[in-house]
């Protein structure tokens, strides 16, 4: 009677064939399944090894009379895991720390900002290139997320695209399942609901963006800023980003709740104007705009010089 | 055993001017045994939107109590009422979940929607959706009631005549069918207000 003994990734199952030869070709089996298994399973939060192995095991490795020597125990890799804890844990003073330190990263972003108009929506920001051999036509930082609701950002672009798909995938499942676009703030809390899981998961980081989202839906224009930490506001107007305090108070004094979409524009314009390091031009900013037609779109380079001429 | 005729069913909807009416026997069977003559089967999820459900009486109760868990949560996420099309497309979407071991029973969705526009439709018991601008029927006695009421139904009627028809639709169409009857149960839909009303007719 031999035993022996495998070994993956802290996972270990002992048993015991009757000779040496089934003992080694157990043990290959076994180190195989466990392998597929676990990367299989790694995205699952309830895993059952035993059931798996009892499945993929050839039963004619195993002598009839002797089957009742096979001993498996095995213990779960999963609950073992280096990452089934949080890493943003409470600070002794209450706080968070990694989503301030989050919002620090959303703070050294590009500008950007949002007014809400009394007949639509306007969303800007700064696309400030790394390098002139940069091909900006490529680099869109505005992004729709339905036919009516638009999203920009401040902070780090690739954790941005990775919310614009939940997001985009989360409007569209409401949409299926009620055929109606959904609502501004349903999507809005969903997109916050991601954002706060990832503040309280195993083994991951919050966000390091915050989105401004605009959107027109039956309750009218909306315009919605999400955090890292997962809160949302609903703004008149707000910014974000490396000039957030002078882009505010600039915005503060110009913002008016009469205004129309095109003064809104204007107002977004100079806005950025106020910080901005060089020359403005319709290739080192973004704008997106939504109007009572319901349409999100994001203005091209010569609109956005109509505008800049309109400004100067 | 068919099981669509377990329990026995007649459902009607009927389309008026800004109005609709649902109405629905009082039978509840096990075969041909009676066991109930007030079984409910249109049910409210709110003023504007009413639903019936035929078939096995224990998917209509199920059924029905899913559909107004979600209807909650949807008024208290969206701090507003579900409109009947939105409410009819989450409908199907929850029979066909189901596709591979349905609910037995076929609902009957009424509402009005905006501008006060009546709005009707049925499914089949995995969601297949059928939205009518006149009637729309359910239950053991549809043979029937698609007769009856292509008979009497004339568009844009008002409240009372909508009553009138869609009783004598039900009526004369459930005493045709052995499984459903025993009296009906109507509600006539208005702007203004919810009018139920009990039908005798004959108690067999």
């Amino acid at each position: 009677m031999e035993s022996d003994h495998v070994m993956m990734m802290r996972t270990t199952a002992t048993f015991r064939t009757r000779s040496c030869d089934d003992c080694v070709r157990v043990r290959a089996s076994l180190r195989r399944e466990l392998l597929c298994a676990n990367s299989f399973y790694k995205k699952s939060k309830a895993v059952n090894f035993h059931y798996f192995l009892r499945l993929s095991l050839p039963s004619s490795l195993f002598d009839p009379y002797i089957e009742g020597f096979f001993e498996v125990s095995l213990r779960c890799a999963m609950g073992d895991s280096q990452y089934s804890f949080s890493l943003t844990t409470f600070s002794p003073s209450g706080k968070l720390v990694q989503i301030e330190h989050a919002l620090t990263a959303v703070g050294s972003g590009q500008t950007s900002l949002g007014i809400k108009a009394s007949n639509g929506v306007v969303i800007a920001t700064e696309k400030k290139l790394p390098s002139i051999l940069v091909d900006e036509a490529s680099v869109q930082k505005i992004q729709h997320l339905t036919p009516n609701i638009g999203v920009v950002y401040s902070g780090m672009g690739p954790d941005f695209r990775v919310l614009v798909r939940k997001s985009r995938k989360q409007a569209e499942q409401y949409n299926r399942l009620y055929k109606e676009p959904i609502p501004v703030t349903q999507l809005v809390r969903e997109t916050a609901t991601v954002m706060q899981e990832f503040t309280q998961s195993g083994g991951v980081r919050p966000f390091g963006v915050s989105l401004l989202v605009a959107g027109y839906d039956d309750k009218g224009p909306q315009l919605y800023q999400v955090d890292p930490s997962g809160s949302y506001f609903s703004w008149k107007a707000s910014a974000m980003g490396k000039n957030v305090s002078n882009a505010k108070t600039f915005l503060e004094k110009r913002y008016t709740e009469d205004m129309e979409l095109d003064d809104a524009i204007h107002t977004a314009i100079l806005t950025l104007k106020e910080g901005f390091e060089g020359e403005i031009s319709s290739k080192n900013i973004e704008i997106g705009k939504i109007g009572a037609d319901k349409v999100f779109r994001v203005l091209t380079p010569a609109e956005i010089d109509d505008y800049l001429a309109e400004v100067e | 055993l068919q099981i669509f005729e377990y329990n026995g069913s007649a459902v009607v909807a009927m389309v008026g001017k800004n109005c609709f009416a649902i109405a629905s026997d009082r039978r509840l069977g096990v075969q041909l045994q009676t066991i109930a003559t007030d079984f409910q089967r249109i049910s409210k999820i709110h003023d504007r939107v009413f639903i019936a459900l035929s078939g096995l009486a224990t998917d209509v109760q199920t059924l029905y109590q899913r559909l107004v868990f979600r209807h909650k949560l949807y008024q208290l996420r969206e701090e507003r009422d579900m409109k009947p099309e939105t409410f009819a497309s989450l409908v199907s979407a929850i029979l066909y979940e189901k596709r591979f071991g349905p609910y037995l029973c076929q609902p009957v969705i009424a509402g009005l929607g905006e501008d006060d526009k009546p709005f009707i439709c049925t499914m089949d018991s995995i969601g297949a959706k059928e939205l009518a601008k006149d009637f729309v029927v359910s239950g053991t006695a549809s043979e029937s009631l698609y007769g009856a009421c292509e008979a009497m139904y004339k568009p844009d009627m008002e409240a009372e005549e909508l009553f009138e028809t869609i009783s004598q639709a039900l009526l004369s169409s459930v005493d045709r069918d052995c499984l459903s009857g025993w009296g009906g149960h109507v509600y006539v839909v208005t702007p203004t207000e919810i009018k139920e009303r009990i039908l005798k007719g004959r108690m067999d």
